[in-house]
């Protein structure tokens, strides 16, 4: 033992400068913070497989009735009427997956930095090697990121799944129900649940109390954004009741190539 | 080398200042006990001295010259805070491998060795360990970064007699074994006079004495006589506990020189680093350092 306490004395004494490295952090994270990576995983995994089937069929549906051929005849309007009729709810999981960001931020964000502070571990932490403000940096990035790309993921399926919805007119553009949940807009909205609720767990230092706040502000949030979006919606469509010749009817209007140019994705 | 340096440090919070002033230099190699009552400033002080908080006013330094909270020094100290926090959902195991990659050197050996030499299971979550051994993987995670001080708050509160008798080993065989310096607070004065060999005292936010052990003995004593002649007694020393009965006095005194001559009439005793301690924080603060009413002092027992 003497032998390695100088060895570890002499590397001591040296001192290097140079701080550790990031790539540290990975397993520190890991360990730590295995769960809420793992229940994000199959939160996400479970909505995925049956967002995926169902989108499948919905699809399979949608491509008979846009096949059909005259548009206009007696039997292709039978037969949309029919797809509107039968997937009358598929548009309906809509609402409660806008209470995924704020799920998230709650049990994934708040946590984080509140129950160091709960718990007192942050003066463990803190006083390692590492540095505590590398420290924070390295924790946010590394569930946030992973947080980030699911919920990328996750925001092109639910944009191709609720497709056939706007285009057959049971949803519109910029529907406050579905416009949080799509393309960028959906990591935008778990990303930003999950920094106020580091942030109120840093602010509130409780985890169950931090958790509280950031449910009630990222819904908060949400349904401002609800109200602005109608808003818009409503001044949207006085603009093109009075002006518009271009506009593109609601409805059946929208075709599937104009969806298909991509999920740079909002429709306006 | 001072191992901590302090140039009138100060730390507030809101109005009210939790430090003020504190001025003390501890040299390296020493275990250094941190005593005073409830609410003197003790955490904040080692907070301060680890990086944890920030300082309001003066400068601290550690391990010869670096600021507190600096890289090399964050490197160089390693931490037990109060009730031993370690990550309760976590195995041992996995706590080492955290603490490992929290560091730039770590101890794999030592910190496997210790933890089996104290039968604590690796594969145990923290959660089901006892308060001792908890303590006890705390103090070997922090050894384990062989660091150059070692600074330890109240690690002895929640612990039961044998328990403490086992984490104050392990941490006097680190000194005598790597030669690390300890800072250590502690309401135990039983223990640490067994153990301190440098106290630094604080009262009220500010440091009433920073001194070695021996020094500090062999610079008071006890002077016992007629209570008629103790105010011109009292008039002449450096009294720190004054101590009337009907008609003998006892005042603790500071004397400049150990060999001053003993008043006619009067006995000296040598003190104790307890009754010393015991005398200070009972005098009351710096600035006015009031005479309290006679309380037989304790041989033993803590604040």
């Amino acid at each position: 033992m003497t032998a390695l306490t100088l060895a570890t004395r002499q590397n001591n004494s040296a001192r290097p400068s140079r701080p550790l490295p990031w790539r540290r952090m990975v397993l520190v994270t890991w360990l730590q913070h295995q769960g809420t990576l793992t229940g994000v995983a199959v939160l996400f995994g479970a909505l995925a497989i049956y967002l995926g089937i169902e989108g499948l069929i919905i699809h399979h549906a949608w491509t008979v009735d846009m096949d059909c051929l005259p548009a206009s005849s007696a039997a292709c309007q039978a037969k949309a009427g029919s797809f509107a009729t039968q997937w009358h709810s598929g548009a309906t999981i809509a609402s409660p997956m806008q209470l995924l960001p704020a799920l998230l931020g709650a049990f994934a964000g708040a946590p984080m930095l509140a129950r160091e502070m709960e718990t007192g571990t942050f003066r463990y932490t803190w006083t390692q090697g590492f540095g505590r403000s590398r420290w924070i940096i390295a924790k946010l990035a590394l569930v946030g990121g992973p947080l980030a790309v699911i919920a990328g993921a996750f925001g092109i399926l639910t944009y191709w799944y609720f497709g056939p919805f706007v285009a057959e007119g049971q949803l519109i553009a910029l529907d406050p129900r579905t416009f949080a949940l799509e393309c960028l807009a959906f990591p935008g909205w778990v990303l930003a649940a999950f920094a106020i609720g580091a942030f109120a767990g840093m602010l509130i230092r409780r985890v169950v109390p931090a958790m509280a706040t950031t449910m009630a502000v990222v819904g908060g949030l949400g349904l401002a954004v609800g109200l602005y979006l109608r808003h818009c919606r409503a001044s949207r469509s006085m603009a093109t009741a009075s002006g518009g010749a271009t506009s593109q009817p609601a409805g059946t209007g929208h075709s599937r190539a104009s969806r298909a140019a991509g999920c740079s994705c909002w429709r306006y | 080398m001072n191992i901590i340096e302090t140039v009138a440090l100060g730390k507030n919070y809101g109005r009210t200042w939790a430090l003020r002033d504190c001025t003390f230099a501890i040299p390296e190699g020493h275990l250094a006990a941190l005593v005073g009552p409830n609410g003197a400033g003790k955490t904040t002080l080692l907070h301060l001295l680890v990086g944890l908080t920030t300082a309001a006013a003066g400068t601290a330094t550690v391990l010869g010259g670096l600021p507190v909270g600096s890289r090399a020094a964050l490197d160089g100290i390693a931490f037990v805070a109060q009730d031993t926090p370690v990550y309760t959902n976590l195995t041992a195991a996995n706590m080492i491998r955290i603490a490992r990659n929290l560091n730039r050197s770590f101890d794999l050996a030592y910190a496997r060795a210790r933890l089996g030499e104290l039968d604590i299971p690796l594969d145990r979550k923290a959660a089901k360990l006892s308060g001792g051994m908890r303590a006890q993987l705390a103090l070997t995670l922090a050894l384990a970064r062989r660091p150059r001080l070692l600074v330890l708050d109240e690690p002895l509160a929640a612990l039961d007699p044998l328990a403490r008798h086992d984490f104050m080993g392990t941490v006097l065989a680190a000194v005598s074994e790597d030669g690390v310096s300890v800072l250590l607070s502690s309401h135990v004065l039983a223990e640490l006079e067994r153990v301190a060999d440098f106290l630094v005292l604080l009262t009220r936010g500010q440091v009433r004495v920073a001194a070695e052990v021996e020094d500090l003995v062999r610079s008071h004593r006890l002077l016992t006589g007629p209570a008629d002649s103790a105010d011109w007694i009292a008039g002449q020393l450096d009294v720190v506990q004054d101590q009337r009965a009907a008609a003998q006095a006892h005042l603790l005194v500071r004397a400049h020189d150990p060999d001053d001559p003993v008043p006619p009439g009067w006995e000296a005793h040598p003190v104790s680093m307890e009754e010393l301690v015991l005398a200070y924080l009972r005098s009351g603060s710096p600035a006015a350092p009031a005479p309290l009413p006679l309380k037989p002092t304790a041989s033993t027992g803590a604040a």
